[in-house]
C-alpha cells in the first residue's frame, strides 16, 4: 500500500516534468523565466562536474552545522535549567520571550556590524534561527514530564542527578527531537537567506549572483538542491530520533 | 505483639482547589500498621484511600496530624516506604531490566547490576522479558515487573495502590495470586489500597474500612480466614461471604 502510493507520488511528478518540458518546448511557457526540466538537468550536471554546487553545499552545511551546535550545546541545557527550576525561569523569560519573536533574517544587519561578513554572521543566524525552537520543545517537554514518574524516582532515593539523567531528559527526547527537527529546517532556511544578502559563497551567494546574470536555470538548480539538502537532514534527523526513542 | 512501623496519629487532610476552595480529603485517621503485617485499606472512589497512600509514601504531607515511621515523624519519601502505582508503573524508556537496574543504582548497589536485576525479575518469572520495553510486555507483566522494581529497593514497607485494577478478572487472579504468593514469603510489611473486596480479604490479615467525604477509617477487621493458594477457593467459603457482608456494609 505505502509502496503503491510512492509511485504514484512518483508518477504525478513525471507527469508535472513532462507537461513543463512539452508546454516550454512548444513556447507556451517563456523558457528565460521558466527553464524546461531538461535545462535544469544540464545545467545540474555542468554545475556538479565543475564542482561549484558541491563546493557551495559543503559551506553552507558547515554553517548550518557550526551554528546549530552551538544552539544545541546551549538551548537544551538552558531549557532544562528553567524547565526545572521556576524562580530562575521566572526571571529569565520574559527576556526570551521577548527576543524570540524577532525573525532570525532581522539580526542580519546588527550581525554584520557585530562580526563582519563571513562566516561568524553566518553561524550566528543560524543560532538564534535554530536556539528557539530547540530550546521551546525541549522546555515544553520538561514541562510534560509525568509528575508520577518523578514522584516514583524520588520514592526510590533517586537523587537529582539521577532524576535529571533518568527520567526528565529520556522523557523529554520526544520533544527535543521536535526541537531539533524545527530547529535545523529554520537554520537551513535562514543560511540561505543570510548568504543571499552577505555572503560571498554557499547556496545563496549561488542563487543571488546566477540571478543577476538571469541563469535561472542554475537558480533553479540551487533552489532544488536547498530542498534536497534540507529533506535529506530532516530524513536523518527522522531515522536518528526512531533509534534513540526506541520506545514510542 | 509485633511493634508498629507506621502510625497515624489524628490524621487530616486538606486539598486546595483549582478556585482556591479548600477540599477536606481525609478526617482524623488514626490507626497503627505493624512490622510484617499485611493491611488491605478497602472503600469506594474518592474516599481518600490513595491520599493515605501518598501520605504513608512521605509523597504527601498530612494538614494536621502526625504520621510516624519507627517512631520518627515522615518528612520526605524513602525507598524503605515503596508505592506502587496503579498505573506509571514503570519507566516506559527503559527496559525490564534497565527499570529494576534504576533502583539498584539509586539505593547504591556496588554489586553486578545486571545480575542483581535479574535475580528480582526471576522472582516473578519474566528473566526471558529482560529486554522488552514497558510497552512490549502485555499489563499483567508489566504489574509483575514492577512489583520487582519495587521489591529490587529492599523496601520495609511495601505500598499498593490498586495494582490490579487494570487487569480483566482471569488475568487480575491470576497475577495477584502469583505475586502475593512471592512477597508474602518476604515477610514484609505491607499496605494495600483496593476498592475490591474479594481482593482486599484474599490479601490482607487486617482490613480498615474507609467511607464518606472526607474519608475516614469506620471499621477495622481482623482477618481470620485460612489463606488459599487461589483466590475462587475463598470466594465460596462461608467465613469469607459473612465478611463480604460485614465490609460491604461499610462500604457503602
Amino acid at each position: 500500500m505505502k509502496k503503491q502510493s510512492h509511485i504514484f507520488r512518483f508518477e504525478v511528478i513525471l507527469f508535472f516534468l513532462l507537461l513543463w518540458e512539452v508546454l516550454s518546448f512548444h513556447g507556451l511557457v517563456n523558457s528565460l523565466l521558466f527553464p524546461p526540466p531538461s535545462r535544469i538537468l544540464l545545467s545540474f550536471k555542468d554545475l556538479l562536474i565543475s564542482g561549484e554546487l558541491i563546493h557551495d553545499v559543503a559551506i553552507s552545511f558547515e554553517r548550518v552545522i557550526v551554528g546549530f551546535s552551538i544552539s544545541l550545546c546551549t538551548a537544551i541545557p538552558l531549557a532544562l535549567l528553567l524547565g526545572t527550576n521556576k524562580k530562575l525561569h521566572a526571571v529569565v523569560s520574559p527576556f526570551i520571550d521577548f527576543i524570540k519573536p524577532i525573525p532570525p533574517i532581522a539580526w542580519i544587519p546588527i550581525a554584520i556590524i557585530w562580526f563582519g561578513i563571513g562566516n561568524n554572521l553566518a553561524y550566528f543566524v543560524t543560532m538564534i534561527a535554530s536556539f528557539f525552537p530547540i530550546f521551546t520543545n525541549t522546555f515544553v517537554g520538561v514541562e510534560n514530564v509525568p509528575k508520577e514518574d518523578l514522584e516514583v524516582a524520588k520514592c526510590f532515593g533517586a537523587n537529582t542527578r539521577m532524576q535529571l539523567l533518568d527520567i526528565i531528559i529520556p522523557s523529554s527526547l520526544p520533544y527535543i527531537f521536535s526541537g531539533i527537527r524545527v530547529g535545523l529546517g529554520i537554520a537551513w532556511m535562514s543560511i540561505v537567506a543570510a548568504e543571499m544578502v552577505t555572503s560571498i559563497s554557499g547556496l545563496g551567494y549561488l542563487i543571488t549572483a546566477n540571478q543577476q546574470m538571469l541563469r535561472l536555470d542554475r537558480v533553479f538548480v540551487s533552489m532544488m538542491t536547498i530542498g534536497l539538502v534540507g529533506m535529506v537532514m530532516d530524513s536523518l534527523v527522522v531515522r536518528l530520533r526512531k533509534k534513540v526513542v526506541r520506545w514510542k | 505483639m509485633k511493634k508498629p512501623i507506621l502510625e497515624l496519629q489524628n490524621v487530616s487532610l486538606q486539598y486546595q482547589n483549582a478556585d482556591a476552595s479548600v477540599s477536606l480529603a481525609l478526617h482524623e485517621i488514626h490507626t497503627s500498621i505493624h512490622e510484617g503485617e499485611i493491611v488491605s485499606v478497602v472503600g469506594r472512589s474518592g474516599c481518600g484511600k490513595t491520599s493515605l497512600l501518598m501520605l504513608l509514601s512521605g509523597l504527601m504531607k498530612p494538614t494536621s496530624g502526625e504520621i510516624l515511621y519507627e517512631h520518627k515523624g515522615i518528612t520526605t519519601p524513602s525507598r524503605e516506604r515503596v508505592i506502587i502505582f496503579q498505573n506509571h508503573l514503570l519507566f516506559p524508556w527503559k527496559t525490564a531490566l534497565q527499570n529494576i537496574e534504576f533502583v539498584l543504582r539509586a539505593r547504591n548497589f556496588t554489586g553486578n547490576l545486571e545480575k542483581e536485576a535479574e535475580k528480582y525479575l526471576r522472582l516473578v518469572h519474566l528473566e526471558k522479558y529482560k529486554n522488552r520495553y514497558p510497552q512490549e510486555l502485555s499489563i499483567g507483566m508489566q504489574q509483575r515487573v514492577g512489583i520487582a522494581r519495587a521489591l529490587s529497593s529492599d523496601p520495609k514497607v511495601l505500598l499498593f495502590d490498586e495494582p490490579f485494577a487494570s487487569l480483566d478478572g482471569e488475568t487480575r487472579n491470576e497475577v495477584l495470586e502469583e505475586v502475593f504468593s512471592v512477597v508474602r514469603g518476604l515477610k514484609k510489611t505491607m499496605v494495600l489500597v483496593t476498592h475490591n473486596i474479594e481482593e482486599a480479604v484474599y490479601i490482607g490479615e487486617r482490613i480498615l474500612v474507609m467511607s464518606g467525604t472526607p474519608g475516614e477509617i469506620v471499621k477495622e477487621i481482623q482477618v481470620n480466614i485460612p489463606k488459599t493458594k487461589n483466590i475462587i477457593d475463598m470466594r465460596y467459603r462461608p467465613q469469607y461471604i459473612r465478611l463480604e457482608k460485614q465490609i460491604r456494609k461499610y462500604v457503602v
